[in-house]
């Protein structure tokens, strides 16, 4: 029953996805309003997953959104708005973190623990919020592997879509997802310390 | 750990834009379209301009003496001259556009 209802659910949110498209695709500019607030802060938290930077990801996300407008066109509904969107930002903020390099699929995931450059540790046990927590811990995190629980657990993707998103392989992706899992709740236990039972 | 625990936490990890996003972006694109605009007025109007401008090379006088040495240019070569001229100024004006695009 939940099933289905999660099905009928994502039908209308593709319906009318497809009927602003279409709006978009005929000239209306006004349509792009209704993706943009739509789609904003789920890619402003992809993009946040690999840029690490907030300001730096918002004028990112403007650029994809763009991107978006200006290939609209070609989109064809042979796969979900979504995905095609998602794969924009995600491509768009690697193009914009080439410099840095900072997005290696081959490196060994190891757990990084660096400080919060916006919060000590003393704020950060102050504020108890489960919110800041993973959101802090997202920004710990490895790109790619913040990218990808983000993608499947925040944007419902599954391992295909993430494929298709990505270009990771599907058991790469397997298999970074299980790390990630690791690492976030490691991570977690570390920064919430007693307070990591209660947050869960 | 259960999924379903996984999915809440990273469902609590959704970030947002800061409130002018939309309307930041929406003004961005106004602007890059009137620009658009007014670009290719300017660009239908340097064409009418080099349209004339090779129209008045080819009546240049093949055959002149500077200042007192008799010069003879081919009309051939004064032709490909304006023409060869014509294209950089537009391949200007469009390196031009591409570059004001690219910053906006």
């Amino acid at each position: 029953m939940l099933y289905e209802g999660s099905l009928k659910e994502n039908k209308l949110h593709r319906d009318s996805d497809s009927l602003l498209i279409k709006r978009i695709q005929e000239g209306d500019i006004n349509a792009l309003r209704g993706i943009v607030d739509k789609y904003k802060d789920v890619s402003f938290s992809l993009a946040c997953s690999i840029l690490k930077d907030e300001n730096k990801a918002e004028d990112v996300l403007q650029d994809a959104f763009l991107k978006v407008l200006m290939n609209i066109r070609k989109f064809r509904f042979d796969s979900s708005f979504s995905t095609w969107l998602y794969r924009i930002v995600v491509n768009t903020c690697l193009h914009a973190n080439e410099k840095k390099n900072k997005f290696l699929i081959d490196k060994t995931s190891e757990i990084e623990f660096k400080e919060s450059e916006e919060k000590s540790g003393l704020e950060l046990v102050l504020e108890k919020e489960r919110k800041v927590y993973i959101t802090t811990t997202l920004k710990m995190m490895k790109p790619e592997e913040a990218l990808l629980l983000r993608l499947f657990y925040l944007c419902d993707l599954n391992i295909s879509e993430i494929r298709k998103v990505t270009d990771f392989s599907e058991s790469n992706i397997k298999v970074m997802l299980h790390r990630g899992r690791k690492n976030m709740y490691a991570i977690l236990s570390k920064i919430t310390g007693n307070e990591f039972n209660n947050l869960i | 750990m259960n999924e379903d625990k996984t999915r809440d936490l990273i469902k609590d990890s959704l970030l947002h834009t800061s409130d002018q996003f939309t309307e930041n972006f929406m003004r961005r694109i106004e602007f890059r379209d009137s620009l658009s605009r007014n670009f290719f007025r300017i660009f239908v109007i340097s064409i009418l301009c080099c349209t004339i401008f090779v129209f008045l090379i080819s009546k240049i006088k093949s055959n002149f003496t500077f200042p007192h040495i008799p010069l003879q240019i081919p009309h051939l070569s004064i032709q490909i001259l304006g023409v060869l001229f014509v294209f950089a100024l537009l391949n200007k004006l469009i390196l031009l556009r591409e570059k004001i695009l690219k910053l906006m």
